[in-house]
């Protein structure tokens, strides 16, 4: 019984797949695709529709920047990968005044799941 | 055995109301005769996927939260599809109803758009039509929600008359479109909640005369109206003969077809029933002209040589070609026909015939006994044995006997026999006769 024990692999874990936020960027709103995500590795992209350069900026619940995506022209793609803790983050563009036009929102990061394990 | 006229009529008509069909497929279909063959793609049993679903680094697609995955997410549905004409049908009403999630901005709302299109599939236009004045991917496309009395938005009205039901200057005037833009008034979007709904304090309730009727419309009534106009059964049907065919639609056969859609009522099933059955369907068999869309080229690749949708770069490719669901480049769809042969498409379907191929035969695997006939017959079987023309056949043979000619030394029977084996496979998903059907 105890040599069958040890013959069995250890349990590895199976790293989940990062989480993906998509937000679409214009004049003057950011739309997520969710507005909550599990703590760990998290892939956000920014897809710019309007016609003026937007980014992101993603704070942590203590209000310091955690990551920015830099510039996006209009029609263009950028994704930033993170790694999250849970807490409340908000996220803001930078460009000129477009945060106080409404470029702004939260991003509500829960504990992650129990991993699963594979044998 | 089908009858060989059969097997090409079958072999047509999968790839022009669907995404081509497997040999094993096609063999099936021929055997009932083409009548039956259509009458099975009009009225589809069983699930309507096969196999396993599209993956990306080992993880499942992730449509609405992933760039790009929304337009792998249809891919893989037209590769995997059992319902083929269904499909295809909502490939061709999303050309007819062009929504572009570029400015939109909205994944979860252009993939609910995509399935109002799939259950009005094969259904009523008339009930269609209705279902997208309320869809809401829509109405944020053509401006129609927030649209109010006092200063009501044109674009869904004039998009209605002109490409949606009754074709460009063909039986309305400008006024009609100014009044059924008031008469479209009262749909809501907030953008803060991102809710819609329809507030009657908005709708313009006043008397309003459109295409010559008088009164107190409401939305839906537009869609009804232009859809009773005259002008609107020979304008939709002679569209849905553009789908299948690139020959014109002779005038009587559009008279023909327009009486079958009144007297069904806006079903579309029976029109389909008819174009796919009709002579002018499957006329020059051994000389096709229908350039094969874009993304029906690589649906049908895929599907053919059983290859998952595992790989981002499928976006890119469909880009590169014209042709991205989910993104038509404006509210008139597609251009389509010759226009997809540019160049450039050209050569990013030789990519993708690549991209497929990739990793599929390596050098050192084929023996130096495999003759050019064995040769050429495998690569035939792994590309799904697509339609090849004589002149084609021909070159093919030769190529088969040249490029192994001399080739001695173990080398290069490692390289240049798995070379023919590639070479080949890729002259037949993408040399001329793969473009057409």
């Amino acid at each position: 019984m105890a040599m069958l024990a040890m013959a069995v692999p250890p349990p590895q874990t199976v790293p989940a797949p990062p989480a993906r936020v998509l937000a679409f960027a214009d004049e003057f709103h950011f739309n997520t695709s969710r507005a909550v995500v599990r703590a760990g590795r998290v892939i956000l992209q920014v897809k710019n529709i309007g016609e003026d350069d937007h980014d992101l900026r993603i704070k942590g619940p203590n209000g310091v920047a955690r990551a920015e995506t830099g510039r996006v022209r209009p029609g263009g793609l950028r994704q930033i990968r993170i790694r999250l803790p849970r807490g409340r983050y908000t996220y803001l563009c930078t460009v000129a005044d477009h945060a106080e036009r409404g470029m702004t929102g939260t991003l509500v990061v829960r504990a992650a799941k129990k991993t699963p394990r594979r044998r | 055995m089908p009858r060989s006229t059969d097997r090409a009529k079958v072999e047509r008509l999968l790839w022009r109301a669907g995404f081509g069909g497997r040999p094993a497929e096609i063999d099936r279909l021929a055997r009932t005769g083409v009548p039956k063959a259509v009458e099975t793609l009009l009225a589809p049993r069983g699930p309507a996927l096969r196999g396993p679903a599209a993956r990306i680094d080992g993880a499942p697609l992730d449509p609405v939260n992933a760039w790009g995955h929304e337009v792998l997410w249809w891919l893989d549905r037209a590769v995997r599809t059992q319902h083929p004409l269904v499909e295809r049908m909502t490939f061709n009403w999303h050309d007819h109803f062009a929504t572009s999630n570029d400015e939109v901005g909205d994944t979860r709302l252009m993939m609910a758009q995509y399935w109002t299109l799939r259950r009005g599939a094969l259904g009523r236009f008339r009930n269609l039509t209705r279902a997208i004045l309320k869809d809401r991917a829509m109405q944020r496309f053509l401006s129609l929600a927030n649209s109010e009395k006092g200063s009501p938005n044109e674009n869904f009205a004039r998009e209605l008359f002109e490409l949606f039901t009754l074709g460009v200057n063909n039986g309305y005037t400008e006024r009609d479109v100014r009044e059924a833009a008031r008469a479209l008034t009262g749909f809501t979007f907030d953008w803060r909640t991102r809710r819609f709904g329809y507030d009657p304090d908005k709708h313009d309730d006043g008397v309003k005369r459109i295409l010559g009727r008088v009164g107190r419309f409401t939305p839906q009534d537009v869609v009804d109206i232009a859809i009773a106009h005259k002008a609107h059964a020979p304008f939709l049907v002679e569209k849905l003969w553009g789908y299948f065919s690139p020959r014109a639609c002779p005038p009587k056969m559009v008279r023909s077809l327009a009486r079958t859609y009144v007297r069904a009522n806006t079903d579309v099933r029976p029109v389909l029933r008819e174009i796919l059955t009709s002579k002018l369907f499957y006329a020059g068999l051994n000389e096709p002209d229908m350039v094969k869309p874009p993304f029906v080229y690589v649906a049908g690749m895929l599907r053919l040589t059983n290859t998952r949708v595992d790989d981002e770069g499928w976006r890119w490719r469909l880009h590169q070609m014209g042709q991205v669901p989910f993104h038509p480049p404006n509210v008139s769809g597609w251009e389509g026909g010759t226009a997809w042969l540019s160049t450039s498409a050209i050569r990013a379907r030789f990519d993708a015939a690549t991209a497929v191929l990739r990793k599929t035969v390596k050098d050192g695997s084929v023996s130096s006994r495999q003759t050019p006939q064995q040769a050429l017959a495998s690569a035939l079987a792994a590309t799904g044995r697509p339609r090849v023309s004589p002149r084609t056949a021909a070159a093919l043979r030769r190529y088969a006997v040249t490029s192994v000619k001399g080739r001695t030394d173990r080398w290069e029977v490692e390289h240049y026999f798995p070379e023919r084996q590639r070479v080949l496979r890729h002259l037949l998903l993408a040399g001329p006769d793969a473009q057409v059907c």
